[in-house]
């Protein structure tokens, strides 16, 4: 899809296709106490308004015959780096509960910092521990929230408090 | 409830002493802080200062509490602007035209526009429910379901002029948005809907972790894709120039003047009257083409209605005992520690305690301009951060937001994921801002619905034979027509979404 | 050999799940819990969670932080608790008959009846209908013959929340006086006051606390409770005017199922010395709530005793989930 026509069509017609399903899912809703609005009225309509819509956008976008701007991809480079950017999140939210908060954080930022300029390597570091020790000392210690601690830093804080 | 000067003035008297100053002043900072993080509103912060008040005598732990209530607000209107990541609902559309602004190096006087058009519709504001609470109370309860369906269905149809000439693609983003709201229970009858058999599922999708994942994650990752150095090069200066305020003139008043009104209406909350505001500038406007290029009057539409609507909210809980949101509950459970009833009888029990209120609401909202019109400056740096740094921190403070709404890792996925489908929707060109009101309002809309057919023993008419939501309908389909009008008569293509976000 | 070996193991694990526990219990609560109320802000169950918080903090030792979780009428708030972890952090409001009914009638409400382990039940208030002052209804009587005389479903009741107390309370009006009233569910009182007070609905079915909130503003018709409450002696009761309807909603604290008892055992005393705290009590009587001081084992008792009355009544009023 290197135009936005061409995405248009092509997601006009995943969207047409979408409204189906959600209509068919709509259906499936098991309705509970009698009441005037039915609980499938809404998800119905908005299936209904989605394959309409769907459908024309492919439509419409199949007849159009003007100016057809590219669609911005990202070239090799801009395509790793968002895909490995989305990785490191994604482990910063897995380890989250294990690791506790203070540290997978301090793991993130420093691997993210590190990873957009490589050369900077004690920026990344440095902040990344900045970051964990504010995550630790300001919103788990002094507003109290209950975001996870981890077992290792438990630990570590229960020997030194120990 | 009765006006006179003297409670008033004996209010002031009560809440204007050196140290209750200084309460504000920390109460102002503390929440302007706890606002920045996303996921955290004035409601969670007040909740989680609370205990702090407790240590003071009543009248300073109230100015406190209303001062960390304006300085939560502010803060989340500060991330909105500076780094594109609204606080809550209310700052998104903040965010639309105040991130442009930070990209062109004017995110100091976006930001001073933030404090001045709130102040100017606080004060505004709180004149107005100083004097004419009595007659505006009685305001409030005309609107029934019938009217809170229409009027929402009315905010919809806002999109056909925020979706610029792409309208199939902004009724698509609604309706997936509208979608996106219905997964878990159904609001009336609890029923589960669109679970898929997931019981996870049924906490639904929080509309948080949907709006930080479509503003911030998929900003920051169509940013690492290029490569930005920074979001901003430079910094211009960090006050607004007089044009710019002279501009914004009739935006804070015609804003503070919508954002009043409806928020007299127990339910409606700050992020639909800032559209609402929004919307409007943006019609009344001669140069409408600017707004989500960094138009000012985008920024000072938004904030004076958010301010206005929140004063607006004191209405029915000083009149009815009706908190009409829950930063309202947190509040009036904060006069009940000191003894204080819920309901009408608390003005005719306790009226000095009351007008304390009132007065300590004058003093924060001064307080908000006098703290942070000097912080402009040093918002606005961050602005020039480069983006290796900045952009890691910005995950941090979604994580970190989106997780405290229910700490459930759960929402964090759900935020990514919106990240991801935000990304697409900036490439295939399909507008943000209708998929965000319509998870905000779905529920509402959902419900009032629901109950109006009740009303009417399943008649839809019930909409149209009643004064004030016939009016709002006839003005929705009006709208709707003319966008559909306005589409086929230019052959506008899709394809052309410059003016989108 | 063998089997002595085994019964050690056994033994060794029993005592230290045992020892898990009240370990666990010795240093409980050591942060804040969350207390998740189910209903809008305004409405008997965030009132009572206000008058309770001050001296629940000083009775746990720990900050009590109050959260909204809105919808289904309380089932949202309900299937997040069974979900949440059961570590005694959590707890949420919850009522009766809400937390019966719901699963009864909507076949799938996210949580079970049973799964929500009980703490402590504070409170009662009886169902009370009222309309406004400015309405020509005077006495129950008149309003259940404008009912007659006009078609069924014309007369509006609204009420807090669906499979409530106020939503079976309406039905149970309607069968005994022979109408049709037209149920409608609000988010929770405090949503629901407004739409009488603008005349969107003809009555409400609400609770007694409002009584005495809005003494000035309505009409209160007739109290669904064995006798009239001392605190609103000028109500008459449902009994005393011919209909046989006692209904109204329990509230009180549950937890996720598998918390330990070790744990609940320490949150109930803290509810417990709440309650009778002299300061709460006060306010609660002021209030029109009706004060109870039932611990696990006694709540969960009422929650069976009321299951079976509610099957024989729902049955009988045709809304079992087949």
């Amino acid at each position: 899809m290197k135009t936005i026509r061409q995405a248009d069509i092509v997601i006009g017609c995943f969207l047409a296709v979408l409204g189906l399903f959600i209509l068919y899912a709509a259906s499936n809703i098991r309705l509970g106490v009698e009441r005037a609005l039915s609980p499938r009225f809404f998800p119905s309509a908005m299936g209904i308004l989605i394959f309409v819509c769907g459908a024309g956008l492919a439509v419409k976008s199949w007849r159009f015959k003007g100016e057809d701007p590219k669609i911005h991809w990202p070239d090799r480079q801009g395509l790793i780096i968002v895909l490995v950017s989305l990785g490191l999140l994604a482990a910063y939210i897995l380890f989250m509960k294990t690791l506790g908060l203070p540290v997978s954080t301090f793991l993130y930022v420093t691997a993210s910092i590190w990873f957009l300029k490589p050369e900077k390597w004690i920026a990344a570091i440095v902040t990344g521990v900045l970051v964990g020790i504010i995550s630790y000392a300001v919103f788990i210690r002094l507003l109290d929230l209950s975001f996870p601690v981890g077992s290792l830093l438990e630990g570590l804080l229960e020997g030194l408090e120990g | 409830m009765s006006f006179s000067f003297d409670h008033l003035i004996q209010g002031f008297a009560t809440a204007l002493s050196l140290q209750n100053i200084l309460w504000a002043l920390i109460g102002c900072f503390i929440g302007t802080l706890v606002g920045v993080l996303p996921g955290i509103g004035p409601a969670s912060g007040i909740a989680i200062l609370l205990p702090l008040t407790t240590v003071l005598p009543p009248t300073s732990a109230i100015i406190m509490m209303a001062a960390i209530y304006y300085g939560a607000m502010y803060g989340g209107s500060t991330t909105a602007i500076v780094v594109n990541i609204p606080g809550e609902a209310s700052s998104v559309p903040t965010a639309i035209d105040g991130y442009e602004m930070a990209k062109q190096g004017k995110a100091g006087p976006a930001l001073a526009i933030c404090a001045i058009s709130s102040f100017v519709a606080g004060t505004l504001g709180l004149i107005g429910l100083t004097f004419f609470a009595p007659l505006l109370a009685d305001v409030a309860v005309v609107f029934g379901p019938p009217e809170y369906f229409a009027l929402m269905f009315m905010a919809l149809t806002l999109i056909i002029s925020l979706s610029g000439r792409a309208l199939l693609k902004g009724v698509i983003s609604m309706a997936l948005g509208l979608l996106t709201a219905m997964i878990g229970q159904d609001p009336l009858t609890g029923a589960a809907r669109l679970t898929f058999g997931f019981p996870k599922l049924l906490a639904g999708v929080d509309f948080i972790s949907v709006i930080v994942g479509l503003f911030a994650i998929s900003e920051v990752m169509v940013n690492v894709e290029s490569r930005i150095t920074a979001i901003s090069q430079k910094i211009g200066s960090w006050m607004p120039s007089w044009a710019d305020i002279k501009q914004c003139i009739g935006p804070m008043l015609r804003s503070t003047g919508v954002g009043f009104f409806l928020g007299l209406l127990p339910g409606v909350t700050p992020s639909v009257t800032t559209f609402v505001a929004y919307d409007l500038e943006k019609r009344v406007s001669k140069t409408p083409e600017r707004f989500g290029h960094g138009a000012i009057e985008g920024v000072a539409a938004p904030e004076g209605a958010n301010n206005a609507t929140s004063t607006a909210g004191f209405v029915p809980l000083f009149s009815f005992g009706i908190p009409t949101a829950p930063s309202m509950a947190v509040l009036l459970g904060g006069l009940m520690m000191y003894g204080l009833q819920p309901g009408p009888m608390l003005f005719k029990t306790n009226p000095e305690f009351v007008w304390a209120v009132i007065a300590s609401m004058y003093i924060g909202n001064v307080m908000l301009i006098v703290l942070n019109l000097p912080l402009v400056g040093m918002w606005a740096r961050i602005c020039v951060i480069p983006f290796y740094i900045l952009g890691p921190l910005i995950v941090f403070f979604s994580v970190l937001g989106t997780y405290s709404i229910r700490f459930l890792a759960y929402d964090v996925w759900v935020m990514t994921l919106f990240g991801v489908i935000g990304y697409f929707m900036r490439k295939f060109a399909y507008p943000i801002a209708p998929m965000v009101l319509a998870t905000v309002i779905a529920q509402m809309m959902e419900m009032s619905l629901g109950q109006s057919m009740l009303m009417s023993q399943g008649s839809i008419f019930i909409l149209f034979t009643r004064p004030i939501s016939g009016a709002f309908m006839a003005l929705a389909i009006a709208s709707i027509i003319r966008g559909i009008w306005l589409q086929i008569r230019t052959h506008a293509p899709e394809v052309a979404v410059e003016e989108v976000d | 050999m063998k089997r002595t070996a085994v019964g050690i193991l056994v033994l060794f694990a029993a005592l230290a799940f045992v020892w898990a526990g009240a370990a666990n219990a010795a240093d409980f609560p050591k942060k804040r819990i969350t207390y998740n109320i189910c209903f809008n802000p305004g409405g008997e169950s965030d009132i009572t969670a206000r008058i309770q918080e001050q001296a629940l903090k000083k009775n746990l030792g720990v900050d009590v932080s109050i959260q909204y979780k809105i919808g289904g009428g309380g089932a949202l708030c309900w299937s997040e608790l069974v979900g949440s972890p059961p570590d005694g952090y959590t707890i949420a409001g919850h009522n009766l008959p809400h937390t019966i009914l719901q699963p009864m009638e909507m076949g799938d409400a996210g949580y079970k009846t049973l799964d929500l382990k009980q703490i402590y039940m504070f409170e009662s208030t009886p169902n009370v209908l009222m309309v406004r002052k400015d309405s020509p209804f005077n006495t129950l009587k008149d309003f259940v013959e404008y009912a007659k005389k006009n078609p069924p479903g014309v007369v509006t009741v609204g009420g807090s929340g669906s499979s409530s107390a106020n939503d079976l309370g309406t039905a149970m009006l309607s069968k005994a006086a022979g109408i049709k009233l037209s149920y409608v569910p609000f988010g929770g009182t405090g949503s629901a006051v407004p739409a009488l007070l603008g005349g969107h609905v003809t009555a409400l079915m609400s609770y007694s606390p409002m009584v005495i909130q809005y003494r000035d503003k309505f009409k209160f018709l007739a109290i669904a409770s064995e006798k009239r409450m001392d605190v609103i002696p000028d109500v008459p009761t449902f009994k005393e005017l011919g209909y046989d309807i006692v209904e109204g909603a329990y509230r009180g604290v549950a937890a996720p199922p598998g918390t330990p008892d070790a744990l609940v055992k320490i949150l109930a005393d803290a509810f417990d010395k709440t309650m009778k705290d002299p300061e709460v009590k006060k306010k609660m009587d002021q209030n029109g709530f009706k004060t109870e001081f039932m611990g696990p084992e006694e709540s969960l008792a009422l929650v069976k005793k009321k299951t079976a009355e509610y099957e024989a009544i729902m049955k009988e009023l045709g809304r079992m989930k087949k």
